[in-house]
């Protein structure tokens, strides 16, 4: 038995959308399959197998929004492999242990207001401020531009087209 | 010079060769599709690119090689070190950024080396690598050691300046280099009809009096034999050839590339009709060197290397943080 889990497809994706489903419970699968379509805050990416088995269990819903990276999603039997329990044991145990220091990578945006730039005149007074990375910073304008507009995207390494 | 696309029934290849190809290849593919999944899981930092359906490049021309030959590549770079002979243990814990890593964690896909298995990087800057691996063989011509280096690079590289300054030097001193082009279509997310002016990009030594070759990138006997010859006319004082080899890669261009330059039903197609895998097996099965099963115990052993692998590289330690300032300079 082995658990498929939610994963990170860039460097600053902490959960996505599992928007479709390509597999049922029930369906024999290979390393390189595309098994789901989710949805990250970028682009819609597809997911791909990376062991052979049988489908046991679905475990989010297609439509689920916000699932966390590292969650199980699917449940997979082994097929034609020896009994792997050291790896189906192992996986989820280490991606537990890990799931810390993946989610702390990102600079937690500090609620605390910083002095807003005096000599900036765009910014209106009172402007509730926030710190944040500049890497976050474009990673949220990029978003913010692919919601508003569909032509724009994502293509090789974050960077946004129109 | 160009000769076709390489599809020749005359190469040959043994039994013991065919599954020595067969077993390299699926250990890349099964190892960058568990990278895949440990990048997934949050373990492997940065970005991380995979060299899915590029295999037979690597396996036929290390195949060409003699020991001691030095490869050099950019950072879509786990199956040149596979190929090369690198463990897959030391692989895996170095994108982990764990000490059992081959730069003890620090480096990464884009700062990995074996001065052991010749492998010379591994490098981040686009086109780069050119210029060292020339370097690398004016080396191996100032020493007379007979060793000849394999510059790899890609069809966005080739759109370099320094790829052509090397080019012209190589030419000019019979430098024993050979370069291997990686045409697999698209330039991160750019397609060569888009990118270049001359898309056989064979061509490209021309004026250096380089002399090219166009071969299917997706055949690991073609490509075997197209790295003999170049490396033969290398090793002999000849000078460098260009060869281009035609491939594709499945993936996108990072794990992050959702890939919306091309279609699925390209990709899908270029799986079922060119994989090299797929290939091989044929080539095996076909002239009865091993039936499915022999195969299948084939794709069980490499998948457990694999699992050991992600296994190590999830429990080889971190590096201390002594190490932050050792392997930086190195005394003379």
């Amino acid at each position: 038995m082995t658990q498929i889990l939610m994963p990170a497809l860039s460097p600053t994706m902490e959960e996505g959308n599992l928007t479709k489903w390509l597999v049922k419970v029930g369906d024999t699968i290979e390393p390189g399959q595309v098994i789901a379509e989710i949805e990250t805050d970028k682009a819609t990416m597809e997911v791909e197998a990376v062991d052979e088995g049988t489908v046991t269990e679905l475990l989010v819903e297609e439509g689920a929004q916000g699932v966390k990276v590292n969650t199980p999603i699917a449940v997979l039997s082994g097929e034609g492999e020896a009994p792997a329990p050291k790896q189906s044991a192992k996986q989820p145990a280490q991606a537990e242990m890990r799931q810390e220091p993946v989610k702390t990578a990102r600079a937690e945006p500090s609620a605390a207001s910083v002095a807003a730039p005096q000599s900036d005149p765009e910014i209106p007074a009172g402007t509730q401020m926030l710190k944040i990375t500049v890497r976050d910073a474009l990673r949220d304008a990029m978003a913010e531009e692919m919601r508003a507009d569909d032509r724009v995207f994502v293509m090789g390494e974050e960077v946004a087209v129109v | 010079m160009a000769k076709g696309n390489g599809k020749q029934a005359s190469a040959e290849a043994s039994k013991d060769e065919l599954l020595q190809y067969y077993r390299d290849m699926l250990l890349i593919r099964r190892f960058e599709e568990r990278a895949g999944q440990l990048y997934g899981m949050g373990l492997i930092g940065g970005f991380c690119h995979l060299y899915i359906g590029q295999e037979a490049v690597v396996v036929g021309m290390q195949a060409a090689l003699r020991e001691g030959d030095q490869v050099i590549t950019a950072y879509r770079d786990h199956g040149h070190m596979l190929a090369a002979g690198m463990t897959a243990n030391g692989v895996m814990a170095e994108l982990t950024g764990r000490s059992g890593g081959y730069s003890r964690g620090k480096g990464g896909s884009m700062h990995m080396f074996s001065i052991e298995k010749a492998f010379y990087g591994g490098h981040g800057i686009v086109g780069a690598q050119v210029s060292l691996g020339t370097g690398l063989a004016f080396a191996n011509k100032y020493r007379k050691d007979g060793k000849v280096c394999l510059t790899y690079f890609g069809d966005g590289a080739a759109n370099q300046g320094q790829v052509y300054e090397s080019f012209n030097l190589a030419a000019l001193w019979k430098l024993p280099v050979l370069y291997i082009v990686e045409n697999n279509q698209y330039a991160m997310g750019t397609s060569i009809q888009r990118s270049s002016s001359e898309t056989h990009l064979h061509k490209r030594g021309v004026s250096f009096n380089i002399p090219g070759e166009e071969v299917d990138g997706m055949d690991v006997v073609a490509v075997r034999e197209a790295g003999k010859r170049a490396v033969e006319r290398a090793r002999s004082g000849e000078g460098p050839m260009l060869l281009e080899m035609k491939t594709y890669r499945y993936r996108g261009h990072s794990m992050s590339d959702p890939a919306k330059y091309r279609t699925k039903e390209e990709v899908e197609e270029q799986k079922a009709k060119r994989d090299p895998i797929d290939h091989v097996k044929k080539l095996i099965i076909d002239a009865g060197y091993a039936s499915e099963d022999e195969l299948k115990n084939i794709d069980r052993e490499i998948r457990s290397i694999v699992t050991d692998s992600a296994t190590f590289a999830q429990k080889s330690p971190e590096p201390d943080p002594s190490e932050l300032m050792t392997d930086i300079y190195i005394e003379a």
